[in-house]
């Protein structure tokens, strides 16, 4: 169930951040990119399950034989 | 026949299940997955900005209380915005007075004379009656004029104010206390603090960087792009970031500061581009300098078609410089744009306008 949940989490989680980048560029005032905890703790979040994903991912392709 | 035939569908779909493994899970049908992962995406964005910039957070009450100077400011008289120097040598962020090809005048200083604006501004202010019309306000203290007009597309508000004691110019919080994710509509703080003119702030609780000084006050010294500073001797002040001196103004005795921006003048010339990429028509608020004690707030109705589309930042730094003045500063526009006169909105908000975090306003009540 978590390595199923795992690639969609981080699709949600790179979506947010491509949100999070066009949202700045166009209006600095919001400010969601750097530099608040918020947004600190998201990336640390999002780092994680990418982790986790691509260790996972890459455990399966050796274990897959060819 | 029909049992035969049911014995078959049933084998049939037992030998599916065999060949799929009694562990192997069914999947979601793609669309299904699709939805779900936008509503994730969606509740994800939702949580994030409950966070970011929606809950309540970072209370203060006060802020450090800033020493009021006792002279001006040393300034020259075309020191009203500070860039950075393009020269080398001066790329250290240090903080300069505007210089040319030609000769600066002499810096001058004075002693804060207290009753030097209300001579000054003698003709606009009344002897000691109160005059308060729909569009005007006038006492022996204070004169605050505001008059629509249109330029191109855009209809725009004017809003001219003298003052007799710096004092009179403040600002106010949401809920009365600084704080992220605090908002109310702009009438109701102006309201309130009982304000005679009020407008959209630079919406500094939604985000955690920005220099925050309020009527005296330190809440907050974090730089975020271009900085607005209003000083106890009635100077105004627009700073790049990079230019921007911490320790100088509050040795200059700043009593207002914002961090929205951009600036909208350099060296009293209109400007093409800006520190910002909100450049399209919108609506927009913004504040004007002439000299010390002589402001105006100018408010831009915006994406409404057929009332008024808005003026794009070059638009609106031209306004500032055919209206005459030294120094300009964009404050939240957008929705957030709203001018308030006593208990009425004057301008028409986009969408009704929206709760922003801080108003700055004008008062005759004088220092509390």
């Amino acid at each position: 169930m978590i390595r199923r949940a795992l690639p969609h989490l981080c699709l949600v989680g790179s979506i947010m951040m491509l949100t999070f980048i066009v949202i700045d560029f166009f209006n600095r005032a919001m400010h969601f990119i750097g530099g608040n905890e918020v947004f600190n703790s998201f990336l640390l979040i999002f780092t994680l399950l990418v982790l986790i994903t691509s260790i996972w991912t890459i455990c399966d392709h050796r274990r897959s034989p060819r | 026949m029909g049992t035969i035939g049911m014995n078959v569908n049933r084998e049939g779909h037992e030998n599916e299940k065999a060949g799929r493994g009694k562990n192997t899970p069914r999947l979601l049908p793609l669309p299904w997955v699709i939805v779900l992962d936008l509503v994730l995406i969606g509740a994800g964005l939702i949580v994030f900005a409950l966070f970011h910039h929606v809950l309540p957070r970072d209370i203060q009450t006060s802020g450090l209380a800033l020493p009021r100077p006792t002279t001006t400011r040393v300034m020259t008289p075309a020191a009203t915005t500070t860039t950075a120097s393009p020269t080398p040598t001066t790329m250290a962020a240090e903080t300069t007075t505007t210089a040319t090809a030609t000769a600066t005048p002499a810096p001058t200083e004075t002693t804060i004379d207290p009753d030097s604006w209300t001579a000054k501004f003698a003709d606009q202010f009344t002897d000691g009656d109160i005059i308060q019309t729909e569009t005007e306000y006038r006492s022996a203290n204070l004169a605050v004029t505001i008059q629509q007009q249109q330029r191109g597309d855009a209809v725009f508000y004017l809003a001219d104010v003298y003052l007799s004691d710096i004092e009179q110019f403040r600002t106010a919080f949401a809920s009365g206390v600084y704080g992220r994710g605090l908002t109310d509509d702009v009438l109701d703080i102006a309201v309130e603090n009982a304000a005679i003119l009020a407008m959209s702030g630079d919406y500094y609780g939604i985000r955690d960087q920005g220099i925050v000084i309020r009527n005296g006050e330190l809440y907050r010294d974090v730089l975020f792009d271009d900085v607005l500073v209003l000083y106890y001797d009635g100077s105004m002040e627009t700073t790049e970031a990079r230019a921007f001196d911490m320790d100088r103004i509050l040795t200059e005795g700043a009593w207002q500061a914002w961090s929205f921006g951009p600036m909208l003048l350099d060296q009293g010339q209109p400007m093409t581009t800006f520190n910002s990429r909100v450049d399209p028509d919108n609506p927009r608020s913004a504040i004007g300098y002439y000299e010390p004690g002589h402001y105006c707030f100018v408010l831009v109705d915006g994406r409404q078609q057929g009332y008024s589309n808005g003026m794009t930042l070059t638009e609106l730094s031209q306004l500032f410089y055919d209206l005459g003045c030294t120094a300009a500063y964009n404050l939240d526009g957008g929705q957030s744009a709203v001018l308030t006169f006593f208990d009425q909105t004057v301008n028409q908000p986009y969408k009704g306008g929206r709760e922003i975090s801080d108003i700055l306003y004008i008062s005759d009540l004088g220092a509390n």
